[in-house]
């Protein structure tokens, strides 16, 4: 500071002397001066219909000012404005008929780029779980309010039967709709659901802008898998996806095929799955229902990505499996019988009840029954040695009584494999047994051994017979 | 759980023909005392509890039995004895639908805990005991497993009225169908090459599957062994070898058996075989309704969709969206395939498509049957709640 403006202007850390105006924390950004801006104009109904368009401009123009809402005694009666011009102008837009003129359009746009693209603040709670905690809503409630109405502004906007696509596609451009997509970050769920409806009709009505937006969605989608595991518009984003997929065109295109593949299946792995699950499946559902030729391939996908440690969402995956398999031709399931039923038959098998109890419930679904029965000679036989074990060995008395219920239930489909099944089994654990025994009974001749040859050699190395008889032993096999 | 090889009354495979021959006239004389007369209506004529039990019902409780024969890891000597009391003593009494599962299970019970009696006889005899000693399975487990709905001291008491209307000696082991299989098993294996011998293990789940079948009550013990051991050996070798059609010539002599009641006993067997030996289904009369029990916690998330409630509308590919449209309820929109329930399913199914919770677990609490099938007798009218894990 004390040396010459020479070196002011190289030193990088010298501050301005002029104070920088405080930037707002909360999304809304003021105003700065001016309450004469916002004065109070009259109302729509009260003028006459030559004078009508003019006016909802210099409203909307209005409108785009912003306020300080963490202040709560500021401008209050510009606030108050604000909010009742925001309520009069959902209803003018509404009930009006010829009011969405040509210039209207950009001036709708502004308002609503002012009032709701803004960068979402980072969150406060960075430990947020979105299951346990409730989430953190901005600022204050007049301020939500006005947010709300801008977007339910927005729909009706969207929704009018006066909206006509032709012009609003000047308005409502690729631009405007990537910043859409990067508010369904925001925390709060209120916000997520008007995104979700308005992104749903802009989608609707912009064909020209569908691939763009698919792309983008996958674009946040894979970000999201495979970089940061954080996004809260998931769900929603899945949402308005269940009704696109719901809506193709048969036969259909490559490029949905891979969606599938290539992000809907990896969604399955991300650790916040019950956030969203229930519309995943939903999504997944719908394309089976489509074109049940990717049966195999989703099936083969979520047995790739089987959780291995958590069970929870073992539970949701199994819930997932049962729906899919609702909607199954027999034809398709006769390929993936076998590797599914070989998980299944793990899952019976897990220690942790609610697993088991889901995977043995699958047998309570008539469709699934009629499609295990049909193919009974290739699943029973992979089902079988699990059942039959834990029938004896599990823990939870309610998984013994269903494991009895599906027994019972085998036993009714095909007496004879069934019988042919049990035989086998029990030869076979005899056989096992009786191999224990010989192994226990050769390791204890080795102690002996051993303890012999030392006694007898101490100074000698006693590797050399034990090495011989262990190269004879038959190697364990692994349970 | 190992089992020893089917013992019956210490009858090993031993080739002492001389010593086989006694027991086979022993069997033959003690034949009638055990012979059930099994004269059960083939149809319900009034059904509920004033009703009468039908060969159907019969039929199905046997094959619960079955089932729990297998569950315990118990030999066919324990289900043939079973089902020989439980025939034995419907014979002799009317007993109503609702008691049948008690009487089944009593016998089962009954028939276990004499069999593990004379193995502990039997083992006692000799000096060393091979494999794990057999356990007797608990009257309440056996309840709670074969979800028969009464109470362990409802088997206890059934028991002591079964044991005392047969006037059931504890040391006297009854004469059944499998005695005789045992007995002609040996006596063949005494004189045929091995080559030649049919499987005992294999004619025994066979033998299991004809006195599941209430017909089988027709035709005397001795005659029924000798018609399956017939027909397993006729259609095991395509050409009937001279040796055995001999051996068999001479074992239907020495068995007593004649000819015309072999040949409709052998009509009777080749027909309950023929479904079992083409891996058929079961018959639907006899299958078990089964309760399906689950803990809470897994109610409340069967299914990922269910929490699903209002779902957007539909986006034409290539189309543009309609002008105005209301969120509508899933079931509208989504063509989700509902199946009907099939009229002869007996196996107990959820209301289709997404029960809420409250549905199901009033649908689990208020589980009556009511199908046509009369499988009351298995539920009784206790309502049980579902288990909380």
């Amino acid at each position: 500071m004390s040396a010459g403006p020479l070196v002011d202007k190289i030193d990088p850390f010298k501050r301005s002397p002029k104070k920088k105006p405080k930037k707002s924390q909360g999304s809304s950004r003021y105003h700065s001066g001016s309450e004469a801006d916002l004065q109070p104009l009259p109302l729509l109904k009260d003028v006459p219909a030559g004078e009508q368009e003019e006016l909802f401009i210099r409203k909307l123009r209005q409108c785009c000012l912003g306020f300080d809402f963490l202040d709560p005694v500021a401008d209050l009666k510009g606030k108050e404005i604000k909010r009742a011009s925001l309520t009069e102008l959902v209803d003018y837009i509404t009930a009006g008929r010829g009011v969405l003129t040509e210039p209207v359009y950009p001036e709708i746009i502004r308002t609503i780029t002012s009032n709701l693209f803004r960068t979402l603040p980072p969150s406060d709670n960075p430990d947020f779980d979105p299951e346990e905690d409730d989430p953190t809503l901005e600022a204050s409630w007049p301020h939500l309010q006005v947010i709300y109405l801008v977007y339910e502004f927005f729909l009706r906007f969207l929704e009018s039967p006066d909206f006509q696509p032709g012009i609003g596609k000047k308005v409502i451009d690729q631009k405007f709709v990537l910043q859409l997509l990067e508010l369904f970050d925001s925390e709060d769920p209120r916000e997520r659901d008007f995104l979700k409806t308005v992104l749903h009709r802009i989608y609707g009505k912009f064909l020209g802008l569908r691939a763009f937006i698919r792309k983008q969605i996958n674009n946040i989608f894979l970000r999201f898998i495979y970089e940061t595991e954080h996004f809260n518009g998931v769900s929603e984003l899945l949402e308005i996806l269940g009704s696109i997929i719901n809506g193709f065109a048969l036969p259909l295109k490559l490029e949905h095929k891979q969606f599938l593949v290539k992000v809907l299946l990896p969604l399955h792995k991300v650790k916040c799955l019950s956030l969203y699950h229930a519309q995943l499946a939903y999504c997944v559902v719908q394309f089976l229902e489509k074109d049940p030729s990717l049966t195999e391939e989703v099936i083969r996908g979520l047995l790739k990505y089987w959780p291995k440690t958590c069970s929870q969402k073992e539970v949701m995956f199994l819930g997932e499996i049962e729906e899919i398999l609702d909607v199954t031709e027999p034809a398709q399931f006769i390929k993936i019988q076998e590797p599914l039923f070989k998980q299944i038959s793990r899952c019976v098998s897990s220690p942790h009840f609610q697993v088991a109890e889901r995977a043995l419930y699958l047998w309570n679904n008539e469709y699934v029954m009629s499609l295990i029965e049909e193919n009974s000679a290739a699943i029973m036989p992979i089902m079988f040695p699990a059942l039959y074990r834990i029938s004896k060995e599990h823990w939870n008395q309610t998984i013994v009584a269903l494991v009895y219920n599906v027994l019972k239930t085998f036993m009714e489909m095909n007496s004879k494999l069934f019988d042919e099944l049990t035989a086998t089994y029990k030869t076979e654990r005899q056989k096992e047994k009786k191999k224990e025994k010989e192994r226990d009974e050769l390791w204890r001749k080795l102690a002996e051994l051993e303890i012999s040859h030392r006694r007898r050699e101490p100074s000698a190395k006693t590797n050399a017979t034990g090495g011989v008889a262990l190269a004879k032993q038959s190697p364990p096999t692994l349970k | 759980m190992e089992v020893p090889m089917d013992v019956s009354g210490g009858k090993s495979s031993c080739p002492d023909v001389s010593v086989l021959m006694q027991s086979l006239q022993q069997a033959l004389a003690l034949e009638a005392k055990f012979q059930p007369k099994l004269q059960l209506p083939s149809t319900a004529s009034n059904t509920g509890e004033s009703g009468e039990i039908t060969s159907a019902m019969r039929d199905g409780a046997a094959h619960v039995l079955r089932c729990l024969k297998v569950w315990y890891d118990l030999p066919s000597a324990v289900l043939l004895d079973a089902l020989n009391m439980m025939d034995r003593f419907m014979s002799r009494m009317k007993a109503r639908p609702k008691h049948l599962s008690c009487i089944a299970i009593s016998s089962f019970h009954l028939a276990a805990c004499q069999w593990v009696e004379r193995v502990k006889k039997n083992s006692g005899e000799t000096s060393s005991i091979s494999g794990p000693l057999q356990v007797v399975p608990e009257p309440q487990d056996l309840v709670t497993i074969s979800q028969c709905k009464c109470t362990a001291g409802d088997i206890n008491r059934m028991e002591k009225i079964v044991e005392a209307k047969l006037a059931c000696l504890p040391q006297e082991e009854p004469v059944t169908t499998l005695t005789f299989l045992n007995l002609y098993h040996a006596l063949l294996s005494t004189t045929l090459p091995a080559a030649l011998q049919p499987d005992l293990l294999i004619l025994s789940c066979k033998l299991e599957t004809i006195c599941c079948d209430a017909n089988y009550a027709a035709f005397p013990s001795s005659v029924l062994a000798f018609a399956l051991l017939f027909v397993e050996m006729k259609c095991h070798q395509t050409a009937i070898e001279v040796i055995s059609r001999d051996v068999l010539l001479e074992l239907q002599r020495l068995a007593q058996v004649k000819d015309d009641m072999l040949n409709e006993c052998v009509r009777m067997v080749s027909s309950v075989m023929a479904p079992y030996d083409g891996y058929a289904q079961s018959n639907p009369s006899h299958r078990q309704r089964l309760t399906w029990k689950l803990s809470r916690r897994t109610l409340k998330q069967l299914r990922p969709t269910e929490k699903l409630v209002n779902v957007l509308p539909t986006i034409e590919e290539n189309r543009q969206f309609g002008q105005v449209q209301k969120r509508s309820r899933r079931s509208r929109l989504t063509p989700h395939k509902v199946r009907p329930v099939s009229p002869g399913a007996v196996l107990s199914t959820l209301p289709l498509p997404f029960p809420t919770k409250e549905d199901l677990t009033s649908f689990f609490d208020n589980f009556v049957a009511a199908s046509p099938y009369s499988f009351r007798f298995l539920y009784g009218l206790e309502e049980e709640s579902p288990s909380t894990a």
